[in-house]
């Protein structure tokens, strides 16, 4: 199999911009991956788009507007972690040498408000079940009932959230606040408040991948990424966990399997981006990743671990909460983020140390997709 | 006792005035679900038993909701639960009560009515069970 490079990536800010298409949203985003890449579109040979709420086949109207060279693209809906399937995607139609260039772009315009998780008629939903924060908000019940962590540790990741994503001028919220601000915005679903929860978003973003092999004829190495290994999969069934259960046994399981595949131990990793939806999220995904040992992710982030010059930096960009959640964009948009860190073009956020090793965790309703990379 | 009709006759029903919470258990594994599926999610078996589950349990863990999420008819503030029945079967379930919820508590289902469009329509909700009370 093929080693393949991210040569560039792009972004539309991430934000409320009613009056602009998907088109208006995807063009500076995919004009930016392409320029970044040195890559002239007449070069793409095949395009995945991740989206949720477009109308069908939307992806063609936002890669054609580049130009109609007749090339396959694919849409792919896959709920929050679309960007990343379609970029898991089009990474494995190049390592099998179907391809040498491919491009990913991640687009989505939401409604504010709590979003639907399911059929609007089915009894779970009239039973207020389907609630977007709910499963952070249990999961998190259940890890102050275990480990004694206090909602004032979860509110500290907001805390940080928020100021990365100061440093981020692609962010939409780019305030920081303060612990009390985070305490006393209303509580969603116990102990998570609003500003402990990712907003909805307009936004892209868009990468452009390559062999190897190919990658020299647009640029040099030194702006390049390898990706280093990939990890998916979904919610396997579970035996009664009891007591001591793992709280995200699919992220325990495919860490697992990136680790293997990319050769590398937590220990190696110098920069994250893990799915924050909602800030307990944060906690669960370092410590099943064994970032963090059990039962001390919360301390441990609210103390600065994970803030940009700790010992693990994540969600140096602002993660989902600050920076934004435009579903089908975020997954490519954490990447993008990778790509600037370990070029050392972060700015004001940048990681200090020369980070060498990065890895993205993206996932919700359409499962978990996972990445490593290498500078 | 009935007091409307159920939301989804899937989940449970009225026999003889009685709550009858549907549930399914997998012939070939044991494995057991409510809302009954029609095949086995732990094995894959697509032989599958309707029963009946108990209507006692326990938290698992749970949260207060306070903000209605859209389509529900559940009016906030109110508990969402991970509740494990003594027949074995884990779900989601709502409490109309706040007060008092801890991890491992005992619970008891219900039906209580809920106004929609057509009518009231009859949803499983759960209450706490007091200390003491609870039958092992
Ligand atoms: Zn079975």
């Amino acid at each position: 199999m093929r080693e393949v490079v991210v040569l560039g990536g792009g972004l539309h800010p991430f934000g409320r911009f009613p009056e602009k298409s998907f088109v208006d949203l995807t063009r500076p985003a995919i004009r930016e991956a392409l320029d970044d890449a040195g890559v002239p579109f007449q070069a793409v040979q095949i395009a995945y788009c991740g989206r949720v709420n477009a109308p069908m086949g939307t992806g063609l109207a936002v890669v054609n507007e580049f130009g109609l060279t007749g090339i396959p693209i694919v849409n792919v809906e896959q709920a929050c972690s679309s960007s990343s399937t379609a970029f898991r995607q089009a990474f494995w139609a190049i390592e099998q040498g179907l391809y040498d260039v491919a491009l990913v772009v991640g687009f989505e315009k939401m409604e504010r408000g709590m979003i639907k998780m399911a059929a609007q008629d089915s009894y779970g939903v009239q039973m207020g079940q389907s609630v977007a924060p709910a499963g952070y908000a249990r999961k998190a019940q259940t890890y102050m009932h275990r480990h004694g962590a206090t909602p004032e540790m979860f509110a500290q990741i907001s805390v940080k959230s928020h100021k990365n994503g100061s440093l981020n001028p692609n962010a939409q919220y780019q305030k920081p606040v303060t612990i009390e601000e985070v305490l006393a915005s209303r509580m969603i679903a116990s102990p998570i408040t609003l500003l402990q929860c990712s907003p909805t978003s307009d936004g892209a973003s868009a990468l452009v991948l390559a062999s190897a092999e190919q990658a020299h004829r647009y640029s040099s190495p030194d702006r390049w990424m390898t990706i280093a290994g990939w990890a998916s999969g979904t919610e396997a069934y579970e035996e009664d966990p009891g007591e001591e259960g793992d709280l995200e046994p699919t992220v325990t399981r495919l860490s697992a399997d990136l680790y293997e595949r990319a050769g590398i131990a937590p220990a190696d990793i110098d920069v994250v981006q893990v799915h924050d939806a909602f800030t307990p999220g944060e906690v669960f995904r370092l410590e099943a990743m064994g970032l963090v040992s059990e039962g001390e992710g919360a301390r441990f982030v609210a103390e600065g671990g994970a803030d940009i010059d700790g010992p693990v930096p994540v969600n140096t960009d602002g993660g989902l909460i600050s920076r934004g959640h435009p579903m089908g964009a975020t997954g490519a948009a954490q990447i993008v983020e990778i790509l600037r860190q370990l070029r050392g073009e972060a700015g004001a956020r940048q990681v200090p140390g020369e980070p060498q090793v990065g890895v993205c965790h993206n996932s919700g309703v359409g499962g978990v997709n996972m990445h490593a990379f290498k500078k | 006792m009935p007091t409307a009709e159920p939301i989804d006759a899937n989940v449970f029903t009225f026999e003889a005035d009685e709550l009858c919470i549907k549930a399914a258990e997998c012939a070939a594994c044991g494995a057991r679900f409510h809302p009954p599926r029609q095949y086995c999610a732990r094995c894959a078996s697509r032989e599958m038993r309707a029963r009946v589950a108990d209507p006692a349990g326990k938290i698992e863990t749970f949260t207060i909701v306070h903000q209605r999420p859209p389509g529900s008819l559940v009016e906030p503030p109110y508990t969402l639960a991970d509740v494990q029945l003594r027949s074995g079967e884990r779900f989601s379930c709502v409490s109309l009560d706040t007060a008092g919820m801890t991890i491992g508590a005992s619970v008891q289902l219900r039906v209580a009515a809920f106004d929609t469009d057509s009518g009231p329509r009859a949803g499983l909700v759960f209450d706490l069970v007091p200390e003491g009370e609870a039958n092992a």
